[in-house]
């Protein structure tokens, strides 16, 4: 299958010799145009590295990586990547329209169409209202939806999500969660979501790439067989969830098991 | 709030002693080269044209040199933090001309310029330089990695990065530079004009003395302290407004 994203015999180490670090090792992996699909290992396997070289912003040791079809040597146009530092990855003197602006500077579009859209993606994340203000102004979560706007505005199709809810409260990420799935269908953005939360990465996911610990790869696939849109309650309690998030947090659990021993 | 304000009155409380200090003083001796406040009050007014005059000169080509060296230095910074090989290359060139009194340079300067503008516009321009070469670096060179990610991973060219990342986010240490170029250009184009003396404050200053004229000495230092207070008070109010984004954290506690 050929999807909008391959990865074929990819592999990164650092250091030579002794020395050497293998992170990602013979990993393939192809993602659909439209699918929603979680990254989901042990701790410190080496899934930001493996989102890094996705994106372009690593460049991968051997193997190559595809975007439509074209190698990536580059963060591709067409592709944005969501950082977890969400406050580092805004730019503070800048409002939070001019930082979705600033995503959308490739764009030929006029700067009145520019801003028409930029102001129909913040309405769409629910920031109507925090336009002129700083991203240093408003919560957490608020600004994590400015960085996923900046991404969407960039005339996206792909969206590389690195733990972009891992630094906001509970709370707030159970609505982000579900902001997300509504923006990746209204947006047709096809998304890959990197987390260390299983149960995050079955409840969003049309299917879960398990991996494996250090020089990683996917040793899994799992799969997620759950009706659309998600629901915080009744999707956490269908059995299909239940059993997806067992035999994910199975093999993981095996794995650190493993990890402890050697 | 009350306390503030009466540490605040004490803080003037001060100044006036010493004033009042100096004149008992001065009223118990005779010599002309002890003037007390009343004399400098009356030294100002009949000096204040040719204070202004030489003032002015001096401040002009202060403000040439600082921009010559904010035009050029502040790029370079941005461009040796960005390219850090030859920033590392220049980095103990740097160190060593960064501890270099900018005085020590004037003779040499003389000897290749002469003692005309231009040469004390040399050496300003290189004593703002140091600062402000120095600081850019600093902050370019330190910007965190997860701005240089963004501005790759929203197709930034590497001079375009420089332009709309590194340069914003090295402000609040270039303008840290940029007062202490500030300080060093008044010192060095007084400092200057001591010693190739041809006109400005600092001329003015050595021959009010060399004539045995104390008070209009004085006179003229009033002066120059008054112009530093307004130009730190320009400065001041820049910072405010450029950098609002980055004194945040003391505004929201305001």
């Amino acid at each position: 299958m050929t999807g909008i994203l391959t990865a074929s015999s990819v592999g990164k180490s650092y250091g030579t010799g002794t020395a050497r670090m293998a992170i990602i090792d013979g990993l393939e992996l192809s993602i659909a145009k439209g699918e929603f699909v979680s990254l989901v290992g042990p701790s410190g396997c080496g899934k930001t590295t493996l989102l890094m070289c996705l994106s372009g912003l690593l460049t991968p040791s051997v193997g190559e990586v595809r975007f439509k079809g074209q190698t990536v040597s580059a963060p591709p146009i067409g592709l944005s990547v969501v950082f977890q530092d969400y406050s580092r990855s805004l730019l503070p003197w800048k409002t939070n329209l001019d930082n979705v602006l600033f995503g959308m500077r490739r764009l030929s579009m006029a700067a009145a169409d520019k801003k028409a859209r930029a102001a129909e993606i913040i309405a769409a994340v629910g920031l109507s209202g925090f336009e002129n203000h700083h991203p240093w102004q408003v919560s957490g979560g608020m600004q994590q939806r400015v960085a996923i706007a900046r991404g969407i505005a960039s005339q996206s199709e792909l969206l590389l999500l690195d733990e972009p809810l891992a630094a906001v409260d509970a709370q707030t990420r159970a609505d982000m969660q579900d902001l997300l799935l509504d923006l990746a269908k209204r947006f047709n953005q096809t998304c890959v979501l990197v987390t260390h939360d299983v149960e995050e990465a079955v409840y969003m996911a049309d299917r879960v790439l398990v991996l494996g610990p250090r020089p990683t790869r996917v040793v899994r696939e799992i799969v997620v067989d759950l009706p659309k849109p998600r629901d915080q309650i009744a999707t956490r309690e269908a059995p299909a969830f239940l059993h997806a998030r067992h035999e994910v947090m199975a093999l993981i659990r095996g794995m650190r098991a493993g990890q402890n021993l050697s | 709030m009350k306390r503030e304000t009466r540490i605040a009155l004490l803080g003037l409380l001060v100044p006036l002693a010493i004033v009042v200090l100096w004149q008992i003083a001065a009223l118990m001796q005779k010599t002309p080269l002890f003037p007390g406040p009343g004399k400098v009050v009356l030294a100002i007014w009949a000096n204040y044209p040719v204070i202004l005059r030489e003032l002015g000169i001096t401040l002009l080509r202060a403000a040439m040199g600082f921009a010559i060296a904010a035009i050029t230095m502040i790029p370079l910074g941005i461009f040796l933090g960005r390219i850090r090989l030859i920033g590392r290359v220049l980095e103990p060139l740097m160190d060593m001309l960064a501890t270099l009194p900018p005085p020590a340079i004037i003779p040499l300067v003389m000897l290749f310029a002469g003692t005309g503008d231009w040469a004390k516009i040399v050496i300003i321009a290189y004593a703002a330089a140091v600062p402000l070469l120095m600081n850019t670096y600093e902050a370019s060179h330190t910007i965190h990695p997860m701005l240089s990610k963004v501005a790759r991973s929203l197709h930034l060219s590497r001079l375009e990065t420089m332009r709309l990342i590194d340069w914003p986010s090295s402000l609040p240490m270039i303008a840290t530079g940029a007062r202490l170029a500030i300080a060093s250009s008044l010192l060095v184009s007084v400092t200057s004009e001591m010693l190739l003396s041809t006109n400005g404050i600092g001329t003015y200053l050595q021959r009010s003395q060399e004539n045995f004229r104390i008070d209009a000495g004085l006179a003229g230092i009033a002066f120059i302290s008054l112009a530093g207070v307004l130009i730190n008070a320009g400065v001041f109010r820049l910072e405010k407004r450029w950098l609002f984004w980055h004194y945040r954290d003391q505004r929201q506690s305001e």
